[in-house]
Formats: structure tokens, C-alpha cells, sequence
């Protein structure tokens, strides 16, 4: 029992004496506790900030569209941004801006719709007439208009998807049970003289009765449809999936999990004296740093091949969706080296800056888990507040994700993906420089 | 101040010529070396003494070309340290004073992995790791991971590694620190040998005993100069009161310990 207390007794104090260690063990889980928390607390509360940007082209400018602006007001998860000001002043720039993911959805309302709706929606028997029952649901073949398409990057998630699906769905039925009620109302004054009543009132009374809650949509299909696409340029039409979207997050998340054994052995070779070896043997010190940085580059390929593999193989065996690599090995090849490189790079910084194996294992790790969580590993981008969207700017697992679902959702290529790649090479040099300089600055051998 | 006992000037042309030599530290008020100067010929083993802190480390670190030469001049064989650190690096092999081995990776595959660096290739590689294994009497071990090997034997590897290019100048660390006498006896077997074959080496040690049997020469070095150069008897029989290394250099640098 006294051995064993000399032995905690010791540990302790060696870790009271490891000033740098302390402050990785308390301050970096601190840190982490604020981002991871800064990062969710959209998701977690409902709060008055939009979540989800839908950019409008309105080529209708009738009471559909007008309808639609109201509606969505309401609403403080939706933030209804008007293509008119000269964002998108039509179809194609709206599917574009969505495409290159500058917005999560196009919400465009073709020239007409409201008309056609008008016609359509006046059209429904008038049952007095006839003599026989009300006749809600039309033949949706002789009934339907289509005006509305709501186009998104590929990218958003498909909960939000149906979120916002849903969100439009419920709009429009309101539109369509208000004309409804307002020509029913107008039959019903023509066949008994009845007064008209003040039909917008009513189904705003009647909304928001709804304590805030979207309607729940129509069972069948209304007068106007809803035709969700997403926003894909080029031949590739792939429908984006959980898998697409997964996968590459935790691979990246994977590779740069590299910095904790790369860190560790360059730390372990400098207390151990070989790197002291090294420096005197006519090598020069940028050829063993690339060296390092290419073993671990090869160790990240090998990490993302084998993930690659279990999204193609093993996730179809659950029931899900094969990974699709895209069609662009070029550009794909282009992220995984230059994702690897960054990993590689980060590990070594870490390596050379850390004074001890447990500096620098908790700050790799704690570093790489607060990357992924700003740069939408964890949470889409687009779900986080504004200024965890501009920090995630600033992570290279943004970068590498965006490129990756550049590739795999988009249908993007080496082109598409090259301003991502040039980054995170930009970063894992930055980085690799660091090292370099802290060593020689430092010879700490 | 304390008097340079004496100063011998070579016989042959010096294989190590350190002159004027001053180092100083980044965030240091004085430099650790002051216009440090010796050389050592050929076949020569020099011992560099001193107490802690006296600049051992730091002079060593110089002619391994771990450190930069700020001012001064450092010549190995002909080259010039500062303007061609890598060449210098070809003649020179270098113990430190860690045990510089990989513990997973067995003696074998520390020393093909040293020896390819230095550009050992094929069956020279294959011949440099026997040699280099019989010279340490560790050939039959030739397998095993050196983390199972003792302090003694991971202390001969270390010198193994360090000799794998065959190097003109063998810098050593305090080499016999920490081994039992039968390694001990070992390791100065093979210094001697070498010594033998013409290989020049500096040899740090805090054993004055170990540098008065094994040292051709010595200089003792204090706050970053030399206080006392030339050969061991030589330096002992200059002091009539000091019967021993040991006693001379407790007497030239002082009984208070150095933090």
C-alpha cells in the first residue's frame, strides 16, 4: 500500500510540474465543452435565429408568392431571403446559388402559378349547382399546377430536407384551403345570400391557434404542386444520401486522428535521443520531415480506403445506401493527398511544439475534436450561429468536407475541388513550417 | 583566474581543429563557450571534461553540427563545419549520451535503418551490421528487439549505430554511463581497437578515472573555457599535491557542486 501511494504520489507530482500538460488536461476540455456546446445550442434550443435560408425567385408576384412571404414570416427557423433584390432574378441563377451550396434551397414559383391556381381553384363544382356532396379531392391530373419548385444543396441533410419540404407543403395547403373557404363562401352567398365573411382573418386566427406549429400537410396531393429536386450541375444526377454525406466526415475526422501517434513518436524519438541521432547523420532535416509526413500520408490513405470500403460493402448490408465515390478519381485523389497532408502536417507541428507525450496527445486530440466539431463533422455548417459559421471557415475539416462532398454529392471534379485542396496543402505546410521552426529555434533534442 | 596548465602542439596534422569558438544561447546573458580552442589529431582519444555546466555538452554539440557555429572556426578533416555541415556529417559517428535506439525495432533493424540513412546499401549493409555487431560482441543477438536487451548491451548497440558509416570521428557522450565493469572493460576493448585502426574520438565523461586510463590527451573545460590541456600523466605530474585526474580537476574547477 505505500508503494502504490509513493507511486500516486509521484505521478502527481510530476504532472503538478508539467505546467503545459496542466493546462491541455484543464484548459483544453474547457474549450471544447464551449465550442461543442456554441456548436449545438441551434440545434438544442429553438431559438429566434433562422436555421435554414431559402432563397426566393419569385416570378409569380401574385397571391401564391405573396401568400408564401406570409406564412413563412411566421416562422423563425426559416429565414425567407428575396431573390428579386438581384441575388437570382431567375430559375437557373436560384438552382445555381444552391448548387454551389451559397444557399440550402431555391424556392422558385414560375411565372403564372398564382393565376393558374386561381382558374384551377375556381374550377372545384359548385355543389349547389348540382345538387350533389362537396367534392374536395379533385383528379390531381386535371387539377394540379405546377409553379412551385424547391431545388437544395445536395449537401443539406436530409431531415432538414423534409423539414423544409413539409414547411412549404403546409404553406401551400394554407394558400389552397383559403381559397377554398373563399369560394365556398362565395357559392354559399350566391345559393342563400349569406354575407361574406372576412376569409383572411379567419385562417390567420386559425394558424396561429396552432401554438406555432407548421400544419400538418395535406394527405393527398392540393391544387399547386411541390416538386422538391436537388440542386446537382452537370451530367451526375445522384440523390444525395446519409451515407454520401457521413462517411467522408468521418474520414477526415479519422485521418486527422493521426496526430496523436505522429506526435507521439516525434516526441518519444526526441526524449528517447534517436532524434538527436538523426540530426548528426547526413540527412538533411527537411528529407526526415517529409519522410515522417509521407509515412503518415500513406497511413491516412490507407485510413480512407478502408472507410471507403466499409461505406461500399459493409453499410449496404444494413439496409443503407453504397457509398458513391463520384465520378472524379483525379479530384478525389487530390483531396485524399492533400487531406493527408494537412493530418500529416498538424501531427508533426503538434510533435515538435509539445514539450511532453501527454501535451501532446491531449492537445492533438482535443484540437482534432474541436475541428471537426466547427468544421460540420458533428453538425452541418448551416445548422451552427453565425459566428461558429465563420470560425468553421477557418477549419481544415470544412475544407476537406466541403471538397469531399463537392465529389461525392455535387458531382464536382478536380476543378470544383482544387480551391479546397490548395488550402488545406496551404495549411499542412503552414503547419510542417512550424515545426521546422520550433525545432531548429528550440534544437530541442 | 585559473592558469592553462600546458598546450602541446601536434606532432601531425590535427584531424579536429576547434578555434576561437563562442556559443551562445538564445535568452543567455553570457555565452556558454568563450573562445574555446584545441585540436586532436588523428588515432588520438581526446577527453572533454568538465564539471555540469561547463560547456561539454555544447562544444560537442558544435562539432556534431547539432548546433550552428556562431563564431570561431571548426575543422574536421579538412572541412569546414559551417560551410558544409553535411559533409562533416559523413566523418563524424555520435553517441549520445541517450540510448538513441528504436526499443520495438531489434539491433538489426536499428542499425540497417541507421546505416541506410548514411547510404549503406546491400550486401555493404548487410556486412557493415555484422561487423559492426562482432566489434560490440552482440552478433548473436543480431535478432532480438533492443527494449528486451539490458542497459549494458543497449549501450554497446548505441555505439554499434554510431559506427555503421565507418566515420573518421567518433564523438562520445559519456558512453559508460550506467554499464557494469565487464561492459565497461568491453566498450574501452573496442575504443582501443579502434583507436588502433586510426579513428580519432572525443570522449566526455564525469569518470576521471575512466578518462585518465582510456585518454590520449585531455582538456578540462570551465564556465566555457579551457583551463587545462594536454596529456593526463603529463597534466597530474606538473601538480606535485595531485596523485590522480581526479584530484587535479576537483582542484582546477573546485569542490562546489554546479547546478
Amino acid at each position: 500500500m505505500y508503494i502504490l501511494l509513493t507511486i500516486i504520489f509521484k505521478e502527481l507530482m510530476l504532472l503538478l510540474r508539467d505546467r503545459g500538460g496542466l493546462a491541455v488536461l484543464f484548459i483544453m476540455p474547457a474549450i471544447l465543452l464551449l465550442v461543442v456546446s456554441a456548436v449545438q445550442h441551434n440545434v438544442m434550443m429553438t431559438l429566434d435565429r433562422p436555421q435554414v435560408r431559402i432563397l426566393m425567385v419569385d416570378n409569380d408576384k401574385g397571391i401564391v408568392s405573396k401568400e408564401l412571404i406570409l406564412f413563412f414570416e411566421k416562422i423563425p427557423s426559416i429565414e425567407l431571403i428575396d431573390g428579386g433584390d438581384g441575388t437570382a432574378v431567375n430559375k437557373e441563377d436560384g438552382f445555381n446559388l444552391a448548387a454551389k451550396g451559397d444557399y440550402q434551397f431555391c424556392l422558385y414559383i414560375a411565372p403564372g402559378t398564382s393565376d393558374r391556381f386561381i382558374k384551377s381553384a375556381a374550377n372545384i363544382e359548385n355543389p349547389f349547382s348540382s345538387g350533389t356532396e362537396i367534392k374536395i379531392n379533385q383528379p390531381e391530373t386535371e387539377k394540379s399546377v405546377a409553379g412551385i419548385e424547391l431545388y437544395f444543396d445536395p449537401v443539406v441533410q436530409g431531415a432538414w430536407r423534409a423539414a423544409v419540404e413539409q414547411s412549404i407543403k403546409s404553406a401551400v395547403f394554407a394558400i389552397e384551403a383559403k381559397e377554398g373557404y373563399k369560394n365556398l363562401l362565395s357559392a354559399l352567398s350566391q345559393n342563400f345570400e349569406l354575407p361574406l365573411f372576412n376569409t383572411s382573418s379567419n385562417i390567420s386566427s386559425a394558424r396561429s391557434a396552432d401554438s406555432g406549429q407548421m400544419p400538418a400537410g395535406p394527405a393527398g396531393k392540393g391544387i399547386i404542386d411541390v416538386d422538391l429536386k436537388p440542386a446537382i450541375t452537370g451530367s451526375s444526377r445522384k440523390i444525395p444520401n446519409e451515407v454520401q454525406q457521413n462517411i467522408p466526415a468521418w474520414t477526415l475526422f479519422g485521418m486527422f486522428f493521426i496526430v496523436v501517434p505522429l506526435s507521439g513518436a516525434l516526441i518519444r524519438e526526441r526524449q528517447e535521443g534517436t532524434l538527436t541521432r538523426l540530426f548528426t547523420l547526413p540527412v538533411p532535416f527537411l528529407t526526415l520531415l517529409m519522410g515522417k509526413i509521407l509515412a503518415y500520408i500513406t497511413v491516412c490513405l490507407i485510413q480512407a480506403i478502408l472507410m471507403f470500403l466499409v461505406g461500399m460493402t459493409l453499410l449496404p448490408l444494413q439496409g443503407l445506401p453504397p457509398l458513391d465515390l463520384g465520378s472524379s478519381p483525379a479530384g478525389l485523389l487530390l483531396v485524399l493527398l492533400s487531406a493527408s497532408y494537412a493530418a500529416a502536417g498538424f501531427g508533426i507541428m503538434v510533435g515538435a511544439v509539445a514539450k511532453t507525450f501527454e501535451q501532446g496527445s491531449m492537445f492533438g486530440s482535443v484540437t482534432v475534436v474541436i475541428g471537426a466539431a466547427i468544421g460540420g463533422v458533428m453538425l452541418p455548417v448551416y445548422v451552427m450561429p453565425d459566428l461558429m459559421q465563420k470560425l468553421s471557415s477557418l477549419s481544415p475539416f470544412s475544407w476537406g468536407l466541403d471538397a469531399f462532398l463537392e465529389l461525392f454529392v455535387r458531382g464536382g471534379d478536380i476543378r470544383t475541388v482544387f480551391p479546397q485542396s490548395l488550402y488545406l496543402i496551404l495549411f499542412g505546410s503552414a503547419a510542417a513550417g512550424i515545426a521546422l521552426w520550433a525545432v531548429i529555434r528550440e534544437k530541442r533534442l | 583566474m585559473t592558469p592553462v596548465l600546458s598546450s602541446e602542439t601536434p606532432q601531425v596534422q590535427p584531424v579536429i581543429e576547434v578555434s576561437d569558438l563562442i556559443y551562445k544561447y538564445s535568452g543567455s546573458e553570457t555565452p556558454a563557450i568563450k573562445g574555446l580552442s584545441f585540436s586532436v589529431n588523428r588515432g588520438e582519444i581526446f577527453g572533454l571534461l568538465g564539471p555540469n555546466g561547463a560547456g561539454k555538452t555544447t562544444t560537442l554539440s558544435l562539432i556534431s553540427t547539432l548546433l550552428k557555429i556562431q563564431k570561431g572556426k571548426l575543422v574536421l578533416s579538412g572541412v569546414d563545419v559551417s560551410r558544409n555541415s553535411m559533409e562533416a556529417r559523413r566523418l563524424i559517428g555520435f553517441v549520445p549520451q541517450e540510448l538513441a535506439l528504436y526499443p520495438t525495432f531489434s539491433i538489426k533493424e536499428n542499425l540497417q535503418f541507421f546505416g541506410r540513412l548514411c547510404g549503406i546499401r546491400g550486401k555493404m549493409l548487410k556486412t557493415r551490421v555484422s561487423e559492426c555487431l562482432e566489434a560490440v560482441d552482440l552478433a548473436e543477438r543480431i535478432n532480438s528487439p533492443v527494449k528486451e536487451l539490458s542497459s549494458g548491451m543497449k549501450r554497446r548497440v548505441n555505439i554499434a549505430a554510431a559506427m555503421m558509416h565507418s566515420p573518421r570521428i567518433l564523438l562520445l557522450d559519456e558512453p559508460a554511463v550506467g554499464v557494469d565493469t565487464q561492459t565497461r572493460k568491453l566498450i574501452f576493448e573496442e575504443l582501443d581497437r579502434l583507436r588502433s585502426t586510426g579513428m580519432t574520438m572525443i570522449y566526455t565523461t564525469h569518470y576521471m578515472e575512466d578518462a585518465e586510463q582510456l585518454c590520449d590527451r585531455i582538456i578540462i573545460i570551465d564556465h566555457g573555457k579551457c583551463i587545462a590541456e594536454g596529456r593526463p600523466k603529463k597534466l597530474i605530474g606538473d601538480r606535485t599535491e595531485c596523485t590522480n585526474l581526479e584530484e587535479l580537476f576537483l582542484m582546477m574547477t573546485g569542490k562546489d557542486i554546479r547546478e
